[in-house]
């Protein structure tokens, strides 16, 4: 960051057609912000860096957590609070979470006010720049949540975003899509030993993406990087968890952008 | 909630069995992936399904009654029960009427639903499953684990062993072979002397007043060939508006379940024949649905796809439920249909999707079962599945994060302390840990930075149009009927599908010059210079008939199946007693697909099926045997045009 004005120009430069100084939001749900607080960060000097001057709303809770458990009213109650965070009409929201995304989707759907909502990878996907200026060679693992595989959130963006960094390598498991991973929200706590064992399924679901010793390339992967950190919250305190870092996508982008 | 979170807890102690059941049902969702690749129009054959469901929910009431007038007309009666105890009756009362001693059953959901079967038994009627799954789990003295596969929760060894027990086959027996041979054998003689055969039906068709029998072991189609009587037991959930209609039904349902492209039998038994034949229609907390967002569960065909692919149902398998519907299509009717116990079924959900993407009906699964929570919880009959401290921490923005901050600086001593509550305790359960907070919030974080660091004014760009939301990629266009397909083309495409069922195509010069024909078939067969010995009525002189020959009127090339009308209860033994049967097809009368099938069936014989391949059954640990109850080898014949067959 010698001189950032100048890596700046050039950024605006290479993708001046699609950046548009647009008024946006941006929402970090409950859990990012006081379990991975470094994600929120990285989210919010993505989209500084790129142009768009987010204003970070003080919104607490999209409810999903509350409507899953079946607690309707209460659900009710942190969506409007949310929503009267987020009024302004055509108001265009960028969300740091692919389930809330999807939450407030529906959720929004029934409302008066319709904010314009996007899933943060989802956003970038559309509207940021085709390439980023700093190769990042790392090795990242995949893992892909059911709201971005089955939801409306925003199919698979995460993945065509993190191709757009050069010199990463994203691991990620072929053949049939994979199962949930057991989270769910209050389902992770109503039945623990299934969610248990779902999570264990999955992390072994995504190990079968990393080459085995012998293979070439031989690549062990330096993080697990999912649009949703809910699913790797669940994963990442399983006892038997590889010890990957986890990383939310906008984190490998910051790096990008040094 | 105790009931299903403790059966559950209990289930996951086995670990070797709720893998070895994971793998078992992976099996079918697999296929069902594979079939459909080869299905390029399977979204908008999900719509088509959609939308003629959508038309019956409209006006369920007209269509039922369209349906009893059509059905009528041909000769079928039709009762109508309210709930199980009239279903119960209304069969009782049939059965005591025609006197009947011994009941071949065939697979039936809503008869499950409705536990008709204990009714009977109690009044001292014999009363015999005989789809294998069924008669497995009879044997057992235990419901049905799952929509299609009754006894995917059994092994081999398991099911060797029953069999033992019941005398069936010698000690230690575990080729599946040999225990569908024994079942074959056993359940046979029963065939012979049942004086009722019951089924239920996948579709009822208002426009004919058809019922449509799917299967693919002739466990069904051979009890009311047999039998003097027939009675039907469908729910009104089972309506579809005409012939035309039903192809798009066909066309997913096998594939969903099983992956194969069409079940062996697709049995459409349209008025009487002679013999009596009653169709019980049951409504038993359906109609209660109408007019809820959950509605549209009632398009459920019960093809078991949203089981396959629940990651909760092939792990806790069908009898955790407790209910005769399992997984999520299960969730969404328990409340519905039998309410109580039920009700907390609509926990067991991660609310994945999965299901929702693969049900061929194109029901919400998902969001239905999220949709019941909320309405039970809010009816208070279930308690949300938080701690209520826990729904107060989170629904009030300000303590959340006071707890977070007083947490962080609880340190290390957090995760411990949050150890102790029923939330955190239920954590741990999931041989998790309790996870570290990090020494500052987001919003913390950024105050700081703030304090530190005023925004800085970054140059804009000129204000630009949002860019076009790319709309999402449209599926392929279906390849309707390819219009200039030749017919050598066809035969091309049907032998494939043929031998994909297992059955074969016989050339020309291999027809027999001895055999047991059907009167239709014997008339080929003379201007072939073949002359066939007719076969007989009784069947005791077909059963076990080593080859027989029937017609059929014309072949599907997409599925490799026939269309065979049966109008004599001669011609159905003739096509599930033998074991071995060669059926004559003109070769100009293949057609492409199903939708071109549906135009040629003007009219509707008592009874035609769609025949693809010889019986078979998947019923012991999914593994495929050929020979069911039905011809354990089945060819086709392609015979030349010329001959007064095509005619």
């Amino acid at each position: 960051m010698e001189d950032p004005e100048a890596g700046y120009s050039t950024l605006l430069l290479m993708t001046c057609a699609t950046l548009a100084a647009m008024e946006i939001s941006l929402f970090v749900p409950c859990f990012i912000n006081q379990l991975f607080p470094e994600a929120g960060m990285a989210g919010f000097d993505v989209l500084e860096r790129l142009g768009f001057s987010p204003r970070v709303t003080q919104a607490h809770c999209c409810g999903q957590v509350l409507s899953n458990a079946g607690d309707g009213p209460g659900a009710q109650a942190l969506f409007k609070r949310w929503a009267q965070q987020h009024s302004q009409d055509e108001e265009t929201v960028v969300i740091l979470s692919a389930s809330c995304t999807e939450h407030l989707r529906n959720e929004i759907e029934a409302a008066p006010k319709r904010a314009q909502i996007f899933e943060f990878c989802d956003f970038l996907v559309r509207f940021g720049p085709e390439s980023y200026p700093t190769a990042v060679p790392k090795t990242l693992l995949l893992h892909t949540s059911c709201s971005a595989q089955h939801g409306r959130a925003g199919a698979r963006t995460q993945r065509s975003l993190l191709d757009r960094i050069s010199k990463l390598r994203v691991l990620e498991p072929q053949g049939p899509e994979g199962e949930c991973c057991g989270f769910g929200g209050s389902f992770a706590t109503t039945f623990p030993e299934l969610s248990g064992s779902m999570g264990k399924d999955r992390i072994a679901y995504l190990q079968s993406a990393i080459p085995k010793k012998g293979d070439t390339p031989f690549l062990t992967p330096d993080a697990l990087v999912s649009a949703d950190l809910s699913c790797l919250l669940h994963l990442g305190t399983l006892r038997s968890y590889p010890g990957w870092p986890i990383l939310h996508p906008a984190q490998i982008l910051w790096e990008a952008l040094q | 909630m105790k009931g299903l979170a403790r059966k559950i807890q209990e289930r996951m102690r086995d670990l070797d069995k709720v893998a070895s059941h994971r793998r078992a049902v992976l099996y079918p969702a697999a296929k069902r992936r594979a079939a459909m690749a080869l299905v390029p129009e399977w979204e908008e054959l999900r719509d088509a399904n959609k939308k003629a469901k959508a038309e019956i929910l409209s006006d369920l009431d007209g269509f039922l009654d369209r349906f009893q007038e059509s059905a009528e007309a041909r000769g079928t009666t039709v009762h109508r029960a309210r709930n199980a105890a009239q279903a119960q009756e209304k069969v009782l009362d049939l059965c005591k009427a025609a006197g009947v001693q011994c009941i071949v059953k065939s697979k039936s959901l809503t008869m499950e639903e409705c536990q008709i079967g204990p009714k009977l038994e109690q009044t001292g009627i014999e009363l015999i499953d005989t789809d294998l799954g069924e008669r497995i789990v009879q044997l057992f003295g235990e419901p049905p684990s799952h929509l299609t596969a009754p006894a995917i929760h059994r092994t081999r060894e398991e099911i060797g062993q029953l069999f033992y027990e019941h005398g069936l086959v010698p000690k230690g027996e575990t080729d599946p072979k040999i225990l569908t041979e024994a079942a074959r054998k056993s359940l046979r003689p029963y065939f012979l002397k049942a004086d009722l055969g019951m089924t239920g039906a996948n579709f009822l068709v208002a426009s004919t007043g058809s019922i449509i029998v799917v299967e693919n072991e002739a466990n069904s189609i051979l009890g009311t060939s047999l039998a003097p009587f027939h009675i039907a037991v469908a729910g009104i959930d089972k309506l579809v508006p005409d012939i035309p209609s039903l192809q798009s039904f066909l066309a997913l349902l096998a594939r969903s379940a099983t992956g194969q492209r069409l079940t062996t039998y697709t049995t459409h038994y349209t008025g009487t024949m002679g013999r009596p034949l009653h169709l019980v229609l049951v409504d038993n907390g359906r109609s209660s649905l109408r007019g809820t967002p959950a509605e549209e569960a009632l398009a459920c065909i019960r093809c078991g796809a949203c089981l396959n692919e629940c990651p909760v149902y092939c792990r806790i398998g069908g009898h955790s439920y407790d209910w005769v519907y399992p997984g999520p299509i299960g969730e969404v009717l328990g409340p519905a249909l039998s309410g109580g116990p039920r009700n907390e079924l609509v926990k067991a959900s991660p609310l994945c999707q999965a299901c929702s993407d693969v049900c061929p009906v194109r029901i919400d699964l998902a969001r239905h079962i999220h949709d019941w929570r909320l309405d039970l919880s809010a009816q208070g009959q279930l308690k949300p599945s938080l701690p209520s401290s826990l729904r107060h921490l989170w629904g009030h923005p300000f303590l959340f994060r006071a707890a977070g901050k007083f947490a962080r600086h609880l340190g290390p001593l957090s995760p411990v302390l949050a150890g102790f509550t029923k939330a955190g305790r239920a954590w741990k359960r999931g041989g998790r840990n309790l996870p570290k907070l990090p020494k500052k919030s987001f919003h913390e974080l950024l105050k700081a930075r703030r304090k530190s660091n005023p925004p800085q004014c970054f140059p804009h760009s000129p204000i630009q149009e949002k860019k076009e939301i790319a709309p999402s990629p449209t599926p392929p266009n279906s390849p309707s009927a390819p219009k200039h397909l030749h017919f050598h083309d066809l035969r091309k495409l049907f032998r494939e599908a043929l031998e994909e069922a297992h059955g074969k195509i016989l050339p020309l010069s291999a027809l027999p010059n001895q055999a047991m024909a059907t009167p239709k078939a014997m008339v080929i067969g003379a201007e072939l210079g073949k002359f066939w010995t007719p076969s007989p009525s009784q069947p005791w002189k077909i059963n076990g008939c080593p080859l027989l020959i029937l017609s059929a009127r014309h072949g599907i090339a997409r599925t490799g199946s026939l269309w065979v009308e049966l109008e004599t209860f001669e011609e159905r033994l003739a096509l599930t007693l033998p074991e071995e049967i060669i059926l004559l097809v003109p070769e100009d009368r293949i057609l492409f697909d199903l939708p071109q099938h549906a135009a040629e069936l003007k009219h509707l014989p008592p009874c035609g099926t769609l025949l693809t391949g010889p019986s078979k059954t998947a019923d012991i640990e999914l593994s495929l045997v050929i020979g069911a109850h039905g011809p354990r080898r089945m060819s086709v014949c392609w015979i030349p045009s010329a001959t007064s067959a095509s005619k």
